[in-house]
């Protein structure tokens, strides 16, 4: 057979089929696993089963992988690590590993899965094969979360479950809490290359809780030291591993389990020289490893000191599921389990017995802070820091409660337990994350813009093109604004929302939920739409087109689209009327083809008659445009004339592609958001969600023409009619730079040195030659003239007000 | 001019042979039908549906073969076709043929991808052939229909970002020929 080679700290290691990384380093001669916490002191296996933190070792990369539950395989890379590393007492005296170097990327996988079962078992042992057994005798589908590589228990039992076809089986799969719902989360390791951890989501109907129990550890000095182990964890290096880990060992426990341990360690070859209550103890001896045993009558040489430790029920889970429907199965119910009384010596008092191998907490540390008032497990917990860390209090919890409840006079009762909180065992983060899945919405004509080099920005989860090309950003931006002034431009609006609203009651609907009427609007015609909510506060605006007598159809800001859809929805049911509202966003392709030479472009693709006598501002008509059924709307946010034109998605690249072609004799260019951004703030359009704000209403925002008090009824019209009546405190104003450096959006504005307001947008513009843009200021600056400064990084910006729009005033341009 | 789906440029990447059908220019193949038949037989595989003609639906309606019906909600179906529907002229039907794309994940090892991508309980009993639901998929909304497999319905935005988490999950792209003979197959089955 090949042989399994790994690397320890870049030695290579040889390890047998069946040992975990923990027992192939035993192995190989490893004692000292990892240095502790806060004192530097050597830690050496104690437990084996992943209860402890004494074991943690740096795999492949991924830090704090317990040693002795990874099976070992060919190839893997093993650095040593310290136990958690305490900055404050990282001093030179204080031994430790050489740090590990830096994790950049997990080499692990993630991924999450979902599932429902009608009964999980927590719990591969005979207990949990027998409650799974018996749920799945009902017909119920069954799942059974093993911690370990396979099913405990007898055979044939375990040889039913495999066999069984409701029940299904997870292996390597550690449950870290029951959540509200039954909801439970456990992590599934697959330990082939390469490592796949798996966070599984489980609802469950019910919960049996059957995860046996284990043993912990005794206080006393020098507990820690490496070769001083639980009896778990000798049996496992003997019985799975076939490492006999001593030649003279000495016992310590209650008499019943030292007698039986006894006989086990005998027949693996190894001497047993005493076998001693826990009272007796004074402290175990070595350096760097345990080379005796001092009773308070006897003193023992020996390589090895078995802790025959106290059972504890494996409850965390139940408690920690706080309420759930949550049963016990198995040795979790406690039943068989003793906890005979004991007394731990007076060396559990001393500062070298460890209380909490994480935190490096000693018996004197407990003794102290029980002398200081704090008698109860909790406030121990609180005020030491034992049991905060890996190992979740497994290994020190039973051993704080008693010392405390024996220095106190307290019963264990009394004493309490801390409160039991998922996650326990500790998660990784990279498991808790998951796959990336991170959404990105695309337009149809998304590649185009691939093609045609776009600089992409994300607008929530859309991709949009910032701009197009490899030169500068000024430059590329410099060219398309002028394209659309001078000659034409086309860009991709088909993120911005698509609402059809229809039926007998679509135009008494937009009546109630927008500020203007509707219900009159001839068909044919556009009317620009806000929305308003019940405080008179901007949600959105955008534009609504009459399509025939009982359908409209909305557009909205490419963020706000599902906000309005619901609002439409709700207001619909709230008034029961009979209107259908759907979402057509993702079903249109739309792109704005603007500029003084736009209608000579589109002509060139449509029989339709684009003159201005024909097709006037604010109109839309229907035709085939390339050879596509589409709708034309002239509207014009950028302030020129200019239609917005929507196909069916699927036919969007075609028709962008007819669009340039067309275009290619003026010289026509595809802008980006930067582009409009710029032509619109010449106009003065506020976006809404930039230049308003969550409390922004139409009057302070310079739009007190679209609050239609005379209306019969809407949204928000008795805020807004109070709002008029009330004196403004802020009000949105343009405003020039002096100069041609350009602070950023956000800039606080201020005037003789105090804060009035800020500045939403700013802009280099191109037709003014100077820095122009929008801002919130104090009433007293709002008329034209008024001085202000604009300040970034301690700069300032002087600059003045100006009240009329910057471009094209009279708006001429857009009815040419 | 036939249409294109929002997988297109998937389907450009993966080099597919592209073919029309029903007036859409879809993938016939991607490495060949048979194999691509054989893999979805034995474990899993994604096939782009977009072609099929979608009606939302609000208030009663009935509709006769090829073209099925799904309850949505009590108050909304959903009417999906391969052939073209003679339109309603209704306020209550609406066409988002457009809106959505459809991708049919089919095979016997079907919810072990799904198992990754939704919390949709989709077992057999919770979700029963001709069932639907609408849930959250691959962190978007997503309408899934069960027949031949599961037919996963996204707004045309999102398809890509979906056919991908789906690939990531494990299914492997199978062409319209292979999606024929495993309607037809289905069919026979049932």
């Amino acid at each position: 057979m090949e042989p399994i080679l790994f690397t320890w700290n870049g030695n290579e290691v040889a390890a047998q089929p069946g040992d975990t990384v923990a027992s192939a380093l035993y192995r190989s001669g490893l004692r000292t696993f990892t240095y502790s916490y806060q004192h530097g002191r050597p830690r050496g296996l104690l437990c084996l089963t992943g209860s402890c933190p004494n074991c943690m070792v740096n795999v492949d990369g991924v830090p704090n992988v317990r040693g002795c539950t990874l099976p070992v395989r060919s190839g893997l890379s093993v650095l040593s690590q310290n136990q958690n590393v305490y900055r404050g007492f990282d001093s030179p005296a204080v031994k430790r590993f050489p740090a590990a170097p830096p994790l950049s990327e997990s080499p692990h996988h993630y991924e999450h899965t979902y599932f429902q079962f009608d009964v999980v078992v927590v719990g591969g042992g005979p207990g949990g094969l027998e409650a799974a057994l018996e749920s799945a005798s009902q017909g119920v589908q069954v799942a059974i979360l093993e911690m370990e590589g396979a099913l405990s228990g007898p055979a044939s039992l375990a040889q039913k479950i495999q066999s069984h076809p409701e029940i299904t089986t997870f292996l390597n799969c550690t449950c870290f809490g029951v959540y509200e719902g039954n909801l439970l989360g456990a992590v599934q390791i697959n330990h082939a290359a390469p490592n796949t951890e798996t966070l599984l989501h489980l609802r469950a109907g019910r919960v049996v809780v059957a995860t046996g129990a284990y043993e912990t550890q005794y206080l006393f000095a020098g507990n820690d030291l490496p070769g001083v182990m639980l009896s778990t964890a000798v049996l496992r290096l003997i019985h799975r591993h076939g490492i006999v880990p001593g030649k003279r060992a000495v016992l310590i426990g209650e008499a019943e389990p030292r007698a039986q341990f006894q006989a086990k360690l005998e027949s693996a070859g190894v001497e047993v020289v005493g076998s001693v209550p826990i009272e007796s103890v004074v402290r175990a001896e070595g350096a760097d490893h345990v080379t005796g045993l001092v009773t308070d009558t006897v003193t023992y040489e020996a390589d090895l000191v078995v802790m025959c430790g106290p059972l504890v029920s494996d409850v965390g889970l139940v408690a920690s599921a706080r309420g759930q429907a949550v049963s016990l199965a198995g040795a979790a119910v406690g039943e068989g389990i003793t906890q005979r009384d004991y007394l731990l010596p007076q060396s559990a008092q001393s500062a070298n017995a460890i209380a909490c191998l994480c935190m490096d907490v000693t018996g004197q540390d407990v003794v102290e802070t029980i002398a200081a008032g704090m008698g109860h497990v909790e406030l121990i917990k609180r005020f030491t820091k034992l049991g905060k860390s890996a190992c979740q209090g497994r290994m020190c919890q039973t051993a704080a409660i008693r010392l405390c409840s024996q220095i106190t006079g307290q019963t264990l009762a009394q004493v309490g337990t801390t409160v039991a909180r998922p996650p326990a065992p500790p998660v990784t983060l990279g498991a808790l994350a998951g796959m990336r899945h991170h959404p990105v919405r695309r337009t149809p004509m998304h590649y185009q813009h691939e093609r045609l080099g776009a600089v992409w920005m994300d607008m929530g989860e859309w991709k949009r093109p910032r701009y197009y090309g490899k030169g500068t950003p000024d430059d590329c931006v410099k060219e398309e604004y002028r394209a659309v002034r001078e000659r034409a431009g086309v860009i991709d609006v088909s993120t911005l929302g698509k609402i059809e609203v229809k039926g007998p009651d679509a135009g008494r609907l937009l009546d109630l939920v927008f500020t203007h009427e509707f219900s009159t609007l001839p068909i044919g015609r556009i009317r620009y739409c806000v929305l308003c909510d019940e405080l008179g506060t901007i949600v959105d605006d955008g534009t609504i087109s009459r399509m025939d007598q009982q359908r409209y159809f909305v557009t909205t800001t490419t963020g706000n689209v599902d906000y309005v859809h619901q609002w439409l929805e709700w207001w619909t049911t709230a008034a029961g009327w009979k209107v259908t509202v759907s979402n057509l966003t993702a079903g249109l392709a739309s792109m704005n083809l603007a500029g003084p030479l736009a209608r000579s472009v589109l002509q060139k693709l449509t029989d339709c008659d684009l003159s201005s006598a024909a097709f006037p501002y604010m109109d839309w008509r229907q035709a085939f445009v390339a050879g596509v059924p589409a709708t034309m709307m002239r509207i014009g946010f950028v302030g020129e004339m200019g239609w917005e034109i929507m196909v069916p998605a699927e036919s969007g690249n075609h028709l962008w592609e007819q669009v340039l072609h067309a275009g290619a004799a003026v010289d026509l260019r595809p802008f980006g958001v930067e582009a409009q951004r710029v032509l619109r703030l010449e106009k003065k359009h506020i976006i809404v969600g930039v230049d308003t704000d969550a409390l922004s209403n139409p009057y302070e925002a310079g739009m007190a023409w679209v609050a239609k008090l005379n209306k019969a009824d809407f949204i928000g019209k008795v805020a807004l009619s109070r709002l008029k009546q009330t004196p403004l405190d802020r009000m949105l104003v343009g405003f020039e730079i002096d100069g041609a450096a350009a602070p950023p959006d956000g800039s606080p504005v201020l005037v003789e040195d105090k804060p009035v307001g800020w500045a939403t947008s700013v802009r280099y513009s191109w037709q003014k030659e100077k820095v122009i843009g929008m801002a919130w200021v104090t009433p007293a600056q709002a008329k034209g003239g008024s001085r202000i400064t604009l300040r970034s990084d301690a700069v300032d910006y002087p600059a003045q007000v100006v009240e009329e729009v910057f471009y094209d005033p009279a708006g001429d341009r857009l009815k040419m | 001019m036939e249409r294109q789906s929002a997988l297109h440029h998937c389907h450009l990447d993966a080099h597919a042979q592209l073919q029309p059908f029903y007036g859409w220019q879809m993938p016939a193949w991607y490495t060949e039908p048979s194999s691509e038949l054989e893999q979805l037989r034995g474990s899993v595989g994604i096939s782009d549906a977009s072609y099929l003609t979608k009606l939302d639906v609000r208030g009663p309606c009935s509709v006769s073969l090829p073209a099925r019906l799904w309850k949505l909600t009590p108050a909304r179906t959903l009417i999906t076709s391969p052939l073209p529907i003679d339109l309603l002229s209704s306020s209550s039907v609406t066409d988002v043929t457009s809106t959505y794309s459809a991708i049919l994940l089919a095979g016997p090892r079907s919810r072990d991808v799904l198992h990754k991508l939704t919390t949709l309980n989709v077992g057999e009993a919770a979700m029963p052939e001709s069932s639907a639901r609408q849930a959250r998929l691959a962190h978007v909304n997503a309408i899934i229909l069960r027949a031949e497999g599961f037919l996963i319905l996204n707004t045309r935005d999102v398809a890509q970002h979906v056919w991908e988490a789906l690939l990531h999950a494990g299914a492997h792209p199978f062409g319209m020929v292979a999606q024929q003979q495993w309607m037809g197959s289905t069919h026979e089955d049932a």
